[in-house]
């Protein structure tokens, strides 16, 4: 594995989990401190939080929890290093600190959960994302409507217990070999609005040349260049500013930073002003 | 064919109530007023949407509608459901996937449609697990 995948594929982020209105009287915010996976949902961890805190907010046990940052209901379907790229700054420690919640779901706003097993709402929505991702790279969702029972349950359990062998050997029958890449699946995300945009992304640039697509043409033909100008582009945690003097290739940028439903996930953020 | 918009709109209340798109954390918001970057504006147009049911679920009429680009498919949904009268139903796009309800219809139309129309399959089972 190349040492970029590799440091992608190990990358931690500290998440301070800090229950709303704590009943313990004075003695202060009850709080959890976690290590999550860039590359993993925060439902994974779900479990776990809830039996941590299961003794301040009882309802916790069959109700299900969820997490706001700032105002904003962490949306748990999306990947944890895209929240923390979207919606984490100014950012002034690395360690995010979220608020749980134990009651008043926010429905409207997140995907909602009908029972506490978190998992397998997770499982549903993250092979969702990859047929999805596999119809845009193929043509067609068939590679991974073929893959037998085991072979699907092997890659669920694979993203859930972060075991890259089996990840990669399975994952690499349901994407094609990059010549045959029709489509690349990308989702763009402007921070400080709820726009996420997606749009059919080929390997070749539509100029007729036959170069390259880059993440810069990519980028300019969703967003006005007004707003590029005064933004950063972030692709898990790394920010590329300077995208006229080295772009690279947007078949290269996905195979190596493409998150585990095989999408790459672009977050647009406005630079901070000094 | 039927227009979404005047369909639902007399109960479905605030657009954001049915398009589960989380907003965004306040200080991130602040940061785009102060930089007075401009979202890119909605697309104009609105897209045409064939409704096809799966298996024993029921047709609906019409079974064609058109609804604007920016809506999410989570306003299509709601819309079946209160057609089908049910509480939940599944929706398809190719006969695979389930889209997720926060993505825009019209980015599925550009990347998914066939002649012209996003054909969402709908079932009130899982019908592709």
């Amino acid at each position: 594995m190349s040492s970029i995948q590799q440091k992608l594929w190990d990358g931690y982020i500290h998440i301070r989990v800090v229950l709303d209105s704590p009943k313990n009287g004075d003695e202060g915010p009850i709080e959890l401190v976690l290590s999550v996976r860039r590359l993993s949902y925060f439902p994974l961890y779900f479990e776990e939080i809830a039996q941590f805190f299961a003794r301040y907010c009882p309802e916790i046990i069959d109700s299900p929890l969820w997490l706001e940052y700032d105002g904003a209901p962490v949306q748990w379907h999306l990947p944890v290093g895209l929240l923390y790229d979207l919606l984490y700054f100014p950012r002034t420690v690395p360690c995010w600190t979220v608020k749980l919640h134990c009651s008043e779901y926010p429905r409207q706003f997140i995907l909602p959960f009908q029972s506490v097993d978190y998992k397998a709402h997770l499982k549903l929505v993250v092979m969702n994302s990859l047929k999805q991702s596999c119809f845009v790279l193929n043509g067609s969702s068939r590679l991974i409507m073929n893959l037998n029972r085991e072979k699907s349950d092997q890659l669920w359990g694979a993203i859930v217990q972060h075991n890259w062998v089996v990840h990669k050997d399975i994952n690499q029958e349901i994407i094609p070999i990059t010549s045959k890449i029709q489509r690349i699946p990308i989702k763009m995300y402007l921070s400080g609005t709820s726009t996420m945009i997606q749009s059919p992304v080929y390997p070749e640039s539509s100029d007729g040349g036959g170069g390259a697509n880059t993440l810069q043409d990519v980028v300019e033909a969703s967003f006005p260049q007004s707003l590029i100008d005064k933004s950063s582009i972030i692709i898990q945690g790394i920010s590329l500013d300077d995208l006229s003097t080295a772009s690279p290739s947007i078949v290269e940028l996905w195979s190596l930073f493409k998150h585990l439903d095989n999408f790459l996930h672009v977050t647009i953020r406005p630079k901070e002003q000094e | 064919m039927s227009d979404l918009e005047s369909e639902s709109a007399s109960d479905s209340g605030p657009e954001s109530e049915n398009d589960v798109r989380a907003p965004p954390p306040l200080a991130a918001s602040v940061l785009l007023e102060k930089t007075s970057i401009v979202p890119p504006p909605p697309p104009p147009e609105k897209v045409s949407i064939r409704l096809v049911s799966i298996g024993s679920t029921p047709s609906v009429s019409p079974n064609v509608i058109r609804i604007s680009g920016d809506r999410s498919m989570a306003a299509v949904g709601q819309f079946l459901r209160k057609r089908l009268r049910s509480k939940s139903v599944h929706l398809y796009i190719q006969n695979t996937f389930e889209p997720g309800p926060d993505e825009s219809v019209q980015d599925l139309f550009n990347l998914f449609k066939t002649k012209n129309e996003l054909i969402v399959s709908y079932c009130l089972q899982v019908a592709f697990g």
